[in-house]
């Protein structure tokens, strides 16, 4: 049976490959592979619990404000400190903004182009176009609406920059709270900028991919994979710590679950090119270095499992879990979950800029660190649950552990065999042209892979230079 | 016609008057349109990236990326942005390698992985994996220039922060064939890409530093252009972050890292770091994560001795580390009290002198915490007594003597002396 691979899989962030199976036609096999490694965790070792926040943001260019979010409340955690009102809601308009500015760039710049020709001027446009539906006049509109989505989606990060400091890659969010205060400029710059955003998703983006899931009905049917969701809930509620707007939730095969528990994570490196423990670890407990050679090892990603089983994360996920779309499962679905998500955010957020009480404090500081410490934060990112642990030793970071989205959606098999929410949604994708199986690329960007976020993982000090 | 002059002066004022754009309408458009060949080819590559530059890319305001596509250059790969996957996309790399060798601008996000070429892999070809090691290397050799964007390409970044997993180092240490200019920040700001790249296509090869920044955008320190001096001068120090107030005290690393943030400012001037009351952790320093940048909620930054010690610099002085221990960070938290930092930082051709021996190192760092302990005790002793003062001078109800209390009223007066402000 031919086996192809797709290797740079473009428009994603970070590099990543993509091997699959043929057979009549069908994609009968699917292999992820992660091809990007930095060993973030290992960095962090040593140093200030409170240089979390920054340096876990590095990991991901798109999505750093999540990272900002999940390391902080990670250090909360440990530290055992609340966050005032103000700051609460400051991070959500914060992660809410960003997620627009994610979900804007993800369809218009990384997922859209799979479905209309390129435009003049678009970066590396020379392609042989295949498999392209839509009438001259339709597909004239999305591509001024692709020029247009490059200007409109900085709007987002000025949102996001207006209580941030900067984006991306912010600087206002700290353990204890936000250092921004609430003034009414920002406020104002806010709403503003939400406003246009707000337009833009109604006028475009809305009616393009109703447009594009018209043409490519069949994607409806496509890519459906295990059917199991996971969300660790997003944009916590003041009053209750454990409520939030977008609830957390469990699903297996589209029944629901009973209650989350952060003990029943566990990681796999059986296929990952790591040397460790195998089998199912705690995150915590899971120590491996890397080991570039390893036989039967084909990713740099390690492989998350929640009570033994792989789950897909992501907007799809989080509104089918708050039951706002429940069209489906598939690309389709994926792609329209998303643009839907992004209106619900662009309203809600609207409500929430008028919780800010001006002049009140939006940080709680705290002088003195503890001695030792260990902490968890839970937050949903842009691509689906994020998870920071953190050991502190010595008022020192002496372990740090991240499973990011990404590492959920892209994952190698696992030691049972078990393939990733991904390789099973690419099983059974129809491929015209084995030469160009464009098909592939659409299924695997409707996951908005991250290869940046998903590998980041190293411990065991130095041990890799040994092997 | 646009003069380099006149571009260099919207480049260095275009925070405080006018925007690229402003240029960009219609003059820079004209210039642009005149040059023979049209709009030059870019090769866009990523090493060990986090794709924040190509984000921060598109974040431009003045132009937009729209334009600078329309426009300015003719981006024909790019990892994240590209429309082409696969073998198609290697082969526009390759024939834009081989046709427009010596023309084509290479842009490189994130740093390189010496230790692990393993570590990122850029493609695929005839079933051989393609290191970025490798390709970044090949394709700088055919490049006119290379443009390192991001702590990470032209340092080494937070990829490369200790015990740096990946023995990641910056593209100029690598690239030796080809003349490679830095622009450092985490993430680098987008004027400072576009203007980069403006100025190399209508001018040639940008002023640089000795770190191969261009001077236009990294000629000054964000101390010194910093909204909050006048804090420091007058000695109101945030006690944390989120407060108002110098944030030296709070571990600004405004005094070590040279860029103009502080006017500039970022996402289309809406906000920067230190305006959200968070210190400026250094994000555009030559090593940054380290090297006197972190902690980044600390004055007294770590060092970090091989193999894989971490230590303060107060404990350095205690005779535990060696000669290497000694980064910017020693050298900072020392100098910046004793006033050698305007001397020696401020001026980006007068490099601080690597100590020879141990020492000299040990010596140079004992004596600088000396100097330092001393000048905060007295700092605080002078604010106390100045408190004081005043307070009687109140209670006595005296007539309060111009020129004495004035002279009291600045504690750092030492400090102001000492760095000729």
């Amino acid at each position: 049976m031919p086996r192809i691979r797709l290797n740079p899989l473009s428009r994603i962030h970070g590099y990543m490959s993509i091997e699959v199976e043929i057979n009549h036609g069908t994609v009968t096999d699917a292999w992820s592979s992660g091809i990007l490694y930095r060993g973030f965790e290992s960095i962090l070792k040593g140093r200030s619990p409170h240089d979390a926040v920054y340096l876990t943001q590095r990991i991901c260019g798109i999505c750093s404000s999540a990272h900002a979010i999940a390391a902080a409340l990670t250090l909360e955690n440990a530290f055992k400190i609340d966050v005032p009102h103000n700051g609460k809601v400051i991070r959500n308009l914060i992660l809410g903004a960003d997620l627009i500015q994610n979900h804007l760039r993800h369809l218009y710049l990384l997922a859209i182009p799979d479905y209309i020709s390129a435009p003049k001027n678009a970066p590396g446009g020379i392609r042989s176009e295949l498999d392209l539906r839509l009438p001259k006049a339709l597909e004239t509109r999305i591509q001024e609406n692709y020029l247009k989505a490059l200007e409109t989606s900085s709007l987002a990060h000025q949102a996001v920059a207006a209580f941030g400091g900067k984006a991306p890659h912010l600087q206002s969010i700290v353990a204890g709270g936000v250092t921004e205060h609430v003034l009414t400029d920002r406020i104002v710059r806010f709403q503003a900028l939400l406003g246009k955003l707000a337009k833009f998703v109604n006028d475009s983006l809305l009616p393009d991919l109703e447009d594009i899931a018209r043409y490519y009905g069949d994607y409806y049917q496509i890519g459906k994979g295990y059917g199991n969701f996971l969300s660790y809930g997003m944009f916590p509620l003041d009053s209750d710590e454990q409520k939030k707007h977008f609830a957390a939730g469990l699903l297996v095969d589209g029944e629901a679950q009973e209650i989350f528990d952060t003990e029943k994570i566990s990681l796999d490196i059986r296929h990952a090119w790591y040397q460790g423990k195998e089998g199912p670890q705690k995150p915590l407990a899971q120590a491996s270095s890397p080991a570039p050679g390893k036989e039967e090892a084909y990713s740099w990603i390690k492989a998350p499992r929640y009570a033994n089983k792989a789950f897909e994360g992501g907007p799809l996920a989080r509104m089918w879990l708050t039951g706002i779309y429940k069209n489906g499962i598939s690309v389709m679905d994926r792609l329209m979950a998303r643009a839907i998500e992004t209106r619900e955010i662009a309203i809600q957020l609207n409500n929430w800029l008028h919780e800010l009480i001006p002049d009140q404090p939006t940080i709680n500081w705290l002088e003195q660190l503890p001695l030792s410490a260990e902490g968890v934060g839970l937050t949903e990112a842009m691509r689906g649950p994020l998870a920071h642990w953190v050991r502190i030793e010595n008022r020192r970071i002496d372990a740090y552990r991240i499973i990011t989205p990404s590492a959920w959606n892209l994952s190698p098999r696992d030691s049972a065999g078990q393939r990733g929410p991904l390789e099973e949604a690419l099983v059974g994708t129809p491929v015209a042209n084995a030469n160009n199986p464009v098909e592939v690329g659409r299924v695997v960007r409707s996951f908005d892979p991250c290869i940046s976020c998903a590998v980041h993982v190293l411990d065991k000090k130095n041990a890799w230079r040994v092997i | 016609m646009l003069t380099r002059r006149r571009f260099l002066q919207f480049c260095l004022h275009s925070a405080a008057s006018v925007s690229l754009a402003q240029l960009l309408q219609p003059e820079l458009a004209a210039a642009l349109r005149l040059l023979p060949g049209g709009k030059p080819p870019v090769i866009w590559l990523e090493g060990t990236s986090c794709t924040g530059d190509t984000i921060s890319l598109d974040n431009s305001a003045d132009p937009s990326l729209r334009i600078v596509l329309e426009e300015i250059i003719d981006l024909r790969f790019s990892p994240l942005l590209m429309w082409a996957q696969d073998q198609e996309a290697l082969d526009i790399l390759f024939a834009t390698m081989e046709t427009h060798r010596d023309q084509f601008i290479l842009v490189v996000e994130g740093g390189i992985p010496m230790d692990m070429p393993e570590a990122v892999i850029i493609g695929e070809q005839n079933g051989v994996r393609l290191n970025a090691k490798q390709l970044i290397t090949d394709a700088a050799e055919a490049a006119r220039v290379v443009v390192a964007v991001g702590n990470c390409a032209a340092f080494g970044g937070p990829s490369k922060g200790n015990p740096n997993p990946t023995g990641t180092k910056g593209v100029w240490q690598v690239v030796q064939k080809k003349p490679v200019i830095n622009v450092p920040g985490c993430p680098a700001h987008p004027d400072w890409m576009v203007g980069t790249l403006v100025h190399t296509i209508l001018y040639g090869l940008p002023r640089i530093d000795h770190y191969r920044r261009p001077t236009m955008f990294f000629g000054q320190l964000i101390h010194d252009i910093c909204p909050r001096r006048f804090h420091f001068y007058n000695g109101k120090f945030a006690q944390s972050p989120g407060m108002a107030g110098c944030l030296l005290k709070v571990g600004c690393k405004g005094p070590i890292t040279h860029a103009d943030c502080s006017t500039r400012k970022f996402n289309d001037g809406v906000n920067w770091c230190i305006n959200a009351n968070n210190p400026c952790i250094g994000c555009a320093a030559p090593d940054f994560p380290d090297g006197g940048t972190s902690p980044f909620f600390s004055l007294s930054p770590d060092v970090n001795i091989p193999p894989g010690i971490k230590t303060t610099a107060m404990t350095v002085a205690k005779g535990v580390g060696a000669a290497t221990a000694l980064g910017i960070g020693a050298h900072f938290t020392a100098s910046l009290l004793t006033g050698r930092l305007g001397e020696s930082l401020t001026a980006s051709e007068e490099l601080p002198v690597t100590p020879q021996t141990c020492e000299q190192a040990l010596g140079a760092i004992k004596e600088d915490l000396l100097a330092e302990n001393e000048l905060i005790t007295r700092l605080e002793e002078g604010q106390r007594k100045l408190r004081r003062d005043v307070r009687q001078l109140r209670q006595a109800n005296l007539p309060l003597k111009r020129r004495s209390i004035l002279s009291l009223l600045n504690p750092l007066r030492f400090l102001r002396k000492k760095n000729k402000l």
